[in-house]
């Protein structure tokens, strides 16, 4: 933990309720998992995260794992509140948009002549959602190929082939001659 | 093909293999020492990881305060189904419990029980003061005692088996009065046999006509005179036992 505190020992204290253990929990892994959730909805990302750490205090003091356990948990139910707002959103009815405005919309190329933390994460609109949705996994989430197999509910090695074929994507996007520098 | 003096922006992008991919997302390569071609991908990946720091989240203290309450009350909520449902099957075992008893005690009370469990229901209700017929009691005529095989073996030995073995083996009579005797004991005196067939009689030759020369002392001519008057004379019945010898042959 980035508090340097044994997890066991931080979970045990969650589970009945203390608020420094608690707090550690949501500093370590509310910031990833609201970039997670806004790199996906933008504008439900934070009443998504929101959601997703009520789910994980009802649930708290059945959970039993470890810090890497936790991680995967938390995302898991992350992706599950996604898929349910989408479900949702599926359901309203929908509002049309003229053939004007869609073309003012910004090439995800575009945001690679400077790649600044926004403009990368909107640049993953041009992959696959699935591809997309493990990437986001991996590097903001923290979580290696298996955990992201047990989250996403696919095997380890289709994960592995996902991702490889999301980075070629990415690759073909990025301009060769392009000069790529970070904005934090 | 790309020669080692190209730049990296001119040289061609190369196939990427699982574990460079794998360590690329892990943020293991730098940018500078990604395959030719991926390191925008490398920079890029590493803006989308790019971390906002230990800072507070915004709006955490009310967060936390808000999911310790959430915490506490779910704890609350899963003790409380874990009682009832101890006090529930508690009370599901004392209704079972009272229920198996009330309904042997009834049928212990009818009698109609399995005798052994009748018998226990009997001996216990008993020394209750409650009186419960026994195993018995409904057995009418039947014997109240089981039968064992160990039993029986020794009835038969020492019963009529033995007394007739031991007469078969010991008695001096011989063929039928032997088996007249054995006969006689093992029916308890209801057979006959060897009593009403008259005594023996001593075969003095083995031919029928012989038999009956003997015992008629040569008479016996009633045989030879009806197959004569049945065959009108040709018959040679009795020729050979003829007194004289003579032959009725035509």
């Amino acid at each position: 933990m980035a508090t340097g505190l044994q997890f066991e020992s931080v979970l045990s204290a969650a589970q009945s309720g203390a608020d420094w253990a608690l707090t550690t929990l949501y500093r370590d892994l509310h910031p990833p998992l609201v970039r997670f959730l806004l790199a996906q909805e933008p504008a439900d990302g934070e009443d998504l995260a929101s959601e997703v750490w009520l789910d994980v205090a009802r649930g708290l003091g059945r959970f039993q794992g470890d810090e890497s356990a936790f991680r995967c948990w938390l995302f898991t139910i992350a992706r599950r509140r996604l898929i349910d707002l989408r479900r949702t959103r599926a359901r309203r009815r929908t509002t049309p948009v003229s053939l004007d405005q869609l073309i003012d919309r910004p090439d995800p190329a575009d945001a690679f002549a400077g790649v600044e933390t926004g403009d990368a994460l909107a640049c993953l609109g041009a992959l696959p959602p699935a591809q997309a949705e493990i990437v986001l996994l991996r590097v903001i989430g923290g979580l290696d190929s298996c955990e992201v197999a047990a989250v996403t509910g696919r095997k380890p090695g289709t994960v592995r082939v996902m991702q490889k074929r999301a980075l070629e994507r990415l690759a073909e996007l990025v301009p060769l001659d392009a000069e790529v520098h970070v904005t934090r | 093909m790309s020669s080692w003096g190209d730049l990296d922006t001119e040289m061609q992008r190369l196939p990427l293999d699982a574990n460079t991919a794998d360590r690329l997302l892990a943020g293991s390569i730098a940018p500078e020492d990604a395959p030719p071609g991926y390191a925008g991908v490398a920079t890029l990946l590493a803006a989308i990881g790019d971390s906002p720091g230990a800072d507070e989240p915004v709006g955490a203290s009310e967060a936390v305060a808000s999911l310790g309450a959430v915490v506490r009350s779910s704890q609350t909520q899963i003790t409380r189904p874990s009682r009832r449902s101890n006090l529930s099957r508690l009370k599901l075992a004392t209704a079972f419990v009272t229920v198996a008893l009330a309904g042997t005690t009834g049928l212990a009370f009818a009698g109609s029980l399995p005798g052994a469990a009748q018998s226990v229901a009997s001996d216990m209700l008993g020394t209750l003061g409650v009186t419960v017929p026994g195993p018995n009691s409904n057995a009418g005529d039947h014997p109240n005692v089981r039968g064992k095989s160990a039993d029986t073996a020794v009835t038969s030995n020492s019963g009529k088996g033995s007394e007739i073995s031991e007469l078969a083996t010991s008695t001096d009579l011989t063929g039928v009065a032997k088996g007249a005797a054995i006969s006689t004991l093992a029916s308890d005196g209801k057979s006959k046999a060897g009593q009403e067939h008259g005594a023996p009689v001593a075969t003095p030759n083995s031919g029928g006509t012989g038999t009956a020369d003997t015992a008629s002392d040569g008479n016996s001519s009633q045989g030879t005179s009806a197959a004569n008057t049945a065959s009108d004379g040709h018959s040679s019945a009795g020729s050979d036992n003829s007194a004289d010898g003579q032959s009725h042959r035509p």
